[in-house]
């Protein structure tokens, strides 16, 4: 799957409060042990692909991070349309409006299921580079099996990776090889 | 597992949300629900195209640098932007543990230059350090 987006990002009104929210959203980097979603649970969630074998130890740290810029965006977003309709509390509706609407949460779009219990009236008008999407996904918890992930990612596999008899071994093989890695068994 | 096990704490998304808003904001519990599934989507997608990197490269570790990548991948530029720094911080942090370790334990370990070239070797070097502990990264 590919997401090249190069198309404007938001509307220019709400440039100063995005701007103004990431200015402050950096400083949260300053702890770097802070988290605020546990690492356990994202490590949990990053294994339910298939095709992860094995994690860093700073991979869950830093998209905990992501993760937590991700909400406040979204949260942001989802206000800054709340207001539009001058409504002091965010609804559903507001978040649905936001996913379709922003073109750099495509992903959250093409993955999610795309039938709908029921129909959700958006506020505001739909931007025009995302007007081929009529339909607010749906993103109605009931209509999921018990550990399914929502929308499962499209994963384009190159082959069949071999798993390794033995982890320490395997460890021992990253060491000789060094940057490049293993390459098969030895 | 039960439904909650599979996605991010709410409570912790919550948390989040109410901090990125004025006070006399108010959020409903479905827009709460909804934002917790995205964000679970979230790293589900990053993971995977993390993962995907890492294939290509006939690597089997998923590192900070193939989550880094994949926040560019995705057009998250801004998010990219932040993890990197917050990446650079986190292998800081690391190698004065590291140090503090060895200097304590007295190793006779190499020291190690902190270049991309060494990103793998620091990734095996992390996992080790969590293998210390109780708990293992790798599966």
């Amino acid at each position: 799957m590919e997401n090249n987006n190069n198309n404007h990002q938001q509307p220019p009104k709400d440039n100063e409060q995005l701007k103004s929210f990431w200015s402050k959203g950096m400083e949260g980097d300053l702890n770097v042990k802070n988290h605020e979603f546990p690492i356990s649970r994202i490590k949990r969630i990053m294994k339910f692909d298939p095709d992860v074998s094995m994690i860093a130890a700073e991979a869950p740290n830093l998209l905990s991070k992501a993760c937590e810029m991700f909400v406040m965006d979204l949260t942001m977003r989802s206000w800054l349309h709340a207001q539009e309709s001058n409504r002091l509390t965010i609804r559903k509706s507001d978040v649905d409006a936001v996913v379709s609407q922003t073109v750099i949460f495509d992903f959250l779009r093409d993955d999610v299921p795309k039938d709908e219990g029921e129909p959700v009236v958006a506020a505001a008008d739909p931007v025009d580079d995302v007007a081929d999407h009529v339909a607010v996904p749906d993103l109605n918890n009931e209509e999921l099996p018990p550990g399914t992930v929502i929308g499962t990612p499209v994963c384009y596999g190159l082959g069949i990776h071999a798993p390794h008899p033995q982890m320490p071994g395997a460890w021992t093989e990253e060491d000789a090889t060094g940057a490049n890695g293993g390459n098969g068994g030895n | 597992m039960t439904d909650e096990d599979r996605l991010l704490p709410i409570a912790n998304v919550g948390r989040l949300m109410k901090q990125i808003l004025p006070s006399n904001a108010k959020i409903s519990k479905e827009a709460k629900q909804t934002v917790q599934e995205c964000a679970t989507e979230f790293i589900s997608f990053v993971t995977c195209e993390a993962s995907e990197k890492c294939h290509r490269e006939n690597r089997k570790t998923v590192n900070g640098d193939d989550i880094w990548w994949a926040l560019s991948t995705l057009g998250l530029d801004n998010y990219a932007d932040a993890v990197g720094r917050h990446l650079h911080k986190y292998r800081e942090a690391e190698r004065e543990r590291t140090e503090h370790n060895k200097g304590s334990n007295d190793s006779g370990n190499e020291k190690e230059t902190n270049t991309r070239s060494d990103v793998q070797n620091q990734s095996t070097k992390f996992i080790r350090v969590v293998e210390k502990g109780s708990s293992s990264s790798a599966r």
